[in-house]
């Protein structure tokens, strides 16, 4: 309890000095950049240089380093550092056209929503309905009805955040929408479509970044799991989960085929979650 | 009070009906029906039959029908019945529900009673060594998938302890003992990504509660700082913690269907996911709405907890 003794310094600086000081330098925001911009070369530009995840070589299950092998090979002699390149390949191609898809229908929602009285009322009713489900068992009835595969695994993800993201921009926009420069371009003749993505967006813009960030580590996530339980991503195609799912009953004697798809996947979620934290610090400490 | 207690509970009315509405669309718009599931590729029935297996399901029945039926028969405590071994649903979910709850309760308790202090110590000692220890771990356990975790734990358990890696599951009541030893592995699996969730949510509160003006005046008037600290920076921050607490019991019960997975326990995940491997479509459609519609009322009991909590929210 002598922990909880502690003295603390209401001497706080003020936002402007804070600010000020995490201009200078981010470390957060660095690492996190750092490790998102790292793993989209590793996907974009890894496959251009280990081109075939299917290659098989006569080394069944050789541990990392044997045979030129940097992260070993699974149970067909298929090189593991090729299989988790085009993983993070596939995971990362899922989240980014997913949470894509679900952000830019999701952000339309919220804001004709903070324009229309009734549209508010119809559509926000059906989105709560779909944020009732607890996540991961939506994206799981989802899987159970459309079938594994990665267009499968994309629908799912779309839909368990499509609400979200509704929901996030919603608010903001309605704050917006009472603002006088919303009233000025009314008279001033301005379209609704041209107020509500013109004006209305690039000022609720900030809360949607972050949100964008986490929710792409949680898809990934959300792939990974969906992989692994044998819903999602299928062999012979490599994703993170996939790989997960394929190395586990190989466990006990070649731990590397479960090591390597975990350590790809606890930096993926972490790239994205520093960098959506960092962002929402400066954010917080501008007073956005 | 009772009033924003029962306009709570009204409010929760339309939400469960669109939850069973998702639910019964779920099983409809799967490609072909449950008959055709049945049947596969069995060519020994005439249409005949087929028309009457039809009409033993109501498929004959326009789709409005249907779901009144359907909901009507929900009302009355019938949840259907298994496609492949004809079971009541209602008994295969009342088998399997006590292991996924066990977990979350499980999780959710070692989680809180971790998390709390752990978070409050980080918010008091502010850029110190355990500041920096407390969020390092905090996003160790963000970042860590669970069911990755928990594959990991089995393979290190069985090589180093090998008696916790008995994952044979024995019911709470037939030995409490046995019961825990098999559990306790997969509860910490399922707990660590909560705890770290919690302990940001506490640092970021009590950091919050610690510059408002009653905490000023409490160290003003000469206050011990323990008593500071605990019955007003913690009591106050102790709001947003029941939220992200309450927010997060879904995420549990979504984490206990991997683990479960992981673990081989026989809860609700293990049912889903082989009731979707079987195809048994009707499984599926109950169980998902079963831990949803649990889902629902304990986000309910949460928000009315808020009214005795924080009183300003009941006249909103």
């Amino acid at each position: 309890m002598a922990l909880l003794t502690r003295k603390f310094d209401t001497n706080n600086k003020t936002e402007r000095q804070m600010s000020v000081h995490k201009r200078r330098f981010d470390a957060s925001l660095w690492f996190g950049g750092s490790l998102v911009a790292f793993l989209l070369l590793l996907g974009i530009a890894g496959p251009l240089v280990f081109r075939n995840p299917d290659e098989m070589s006569t080394f069944y299950l050789a541990p990392p380093g044997a045979h030129g092998f940097l992260l070993g090979t699974d149970q067909f002699g298929r090189s593991e550092l090729t299989r988790i390149i085009w993983g993070i390949r596939t995971s990362l191609e899922i989240s980014f056209i997913s949470i894509g898809i679900a952000c830019i229908l999701g952000v339309s929602i919220g804001l004709f929503a903070a324009k229309s009285k009734a549209f508010d009322m119809g559509i926000m009713r059906i989105m709560d309905v779909l944020l009732a489900f607890p996540a991961m068992l939506l994206a799981i009835g989802i899987m159970a009805m459309v079938g594994p595969g990665i267009t499968g695994v994309i629908e799912a993800i779309t839909i368990v955040y499509l609400p979200i993201f509704a929901r996030v921009s919603r608010a903001p926009a309605i704050e917006q929408m009472t603002r006088e420069y919303i009233e000025a371009e009314h008279s001033l003749g301005a379209s609704t479509i041209r107020i509500l993505f013109r004006h209305v967006l690039t000022n609720i813009w900030p809360v949607i970044i972050i949100q964008l960030s986490l929710a792409i580590s949680d898809a990934i996530l959300i792939e990974a799991a969906l992989s692994y339980l044998g819903l999602g991503v299928v062999p012979p195609a490599a994703s993170l989960g996939e790989l997960l799912a394929s190395g586990q009953s190989l466990m006990f004697t070649d731990p590397w085929l479960v090591v390597f798809p975990g350590i790809a996947i606890a930096l993926a979620v972490l790239g994205f979650n520093v960098l959506g934290d960092a962002i929402r610090d400066r954010g917080a400490v501008r007073g956005q | 009070m009772r009033q924003y207690i029962v306009r709570r509970m009204l409010m929760t009315v339309p939400t469960l009906l669109g939850v069973t509405i998702v639910a019964f669309l779920m099983i409809h718009l799967i490609p072909g029906n449950i008959v055709q599931v049945m049947l596969g590729t069995r060519t020994d029935v005439t249409p005949h039959q087929v028309q009457q297996l039809y009409q033993l399901y109501g498929l004959n029945q326009p789709l409005y029908v249907q779901y009144w039926r359907w909901l009507m028969q929900l009302l009355q405590g019938n949840l259907g019945f298994s496609l492949r071994t004809g079971l009541p649903i209602s008994s295969l979910i009342s088998q399997s529900f006590g292991v996924t709850a066990e977990l979350a309760v499980g999780a959710l308790i070692l989680a809180v009673a971790v998390a709390v202090p752990l978070g409050t110590i980080a918010a008091l000692y502010k850029k110190t060594i355990w500041d920096y220890l407390a969020r390092g771990f905090a996003m160790f356990g963000l970042v860590i998938p669970n069911f990755w975790l928990g594959a990991m734990l089995v393979m290190l358990t069985s090589i180093y302890l090998p008696v916790l890696s008995v994952f044979n599951y024995v019911p709470f009541l037939t030995n409490p003992l046995l019961n825990i030893r098999d559990m306790i592995v997969p509860i910490f699996a399922l707990a660590l990504s909560l705890t770290a969730i919690i302990t940001r949510m506490t640092r970021a509160a009590v950091l919050e509660t610690m510059q408002f003006d009653h905490v000023r005046t409490a160290r003003a008037k000469g206050l011990r700082q323990f008593t500071v600290n605990m019955k007003h920076v913690l009591r106050n921050s102790l709001i947003p913690i029941t939220t992200i607490v309450g927010l997060q019991f879904g995420y549990l019960l979504g984490g206990a269907i991997i683990i479960e997975n992981v673990f081989s326990l026989p809860g609700m995940g293990r049912l889903i996911v082989d009731a979707i491997n079987q195809r048994d479509y009707p499984v599926v459609q109950s169980s998902v709405l079963f831990v949803s519609a649990i889902f629902v009322l304990i986000n309910l009991v949460v928000d009315i907890s808020y009214g005795f909590i924080n009183p300003q929210i009941r006249y909103q």
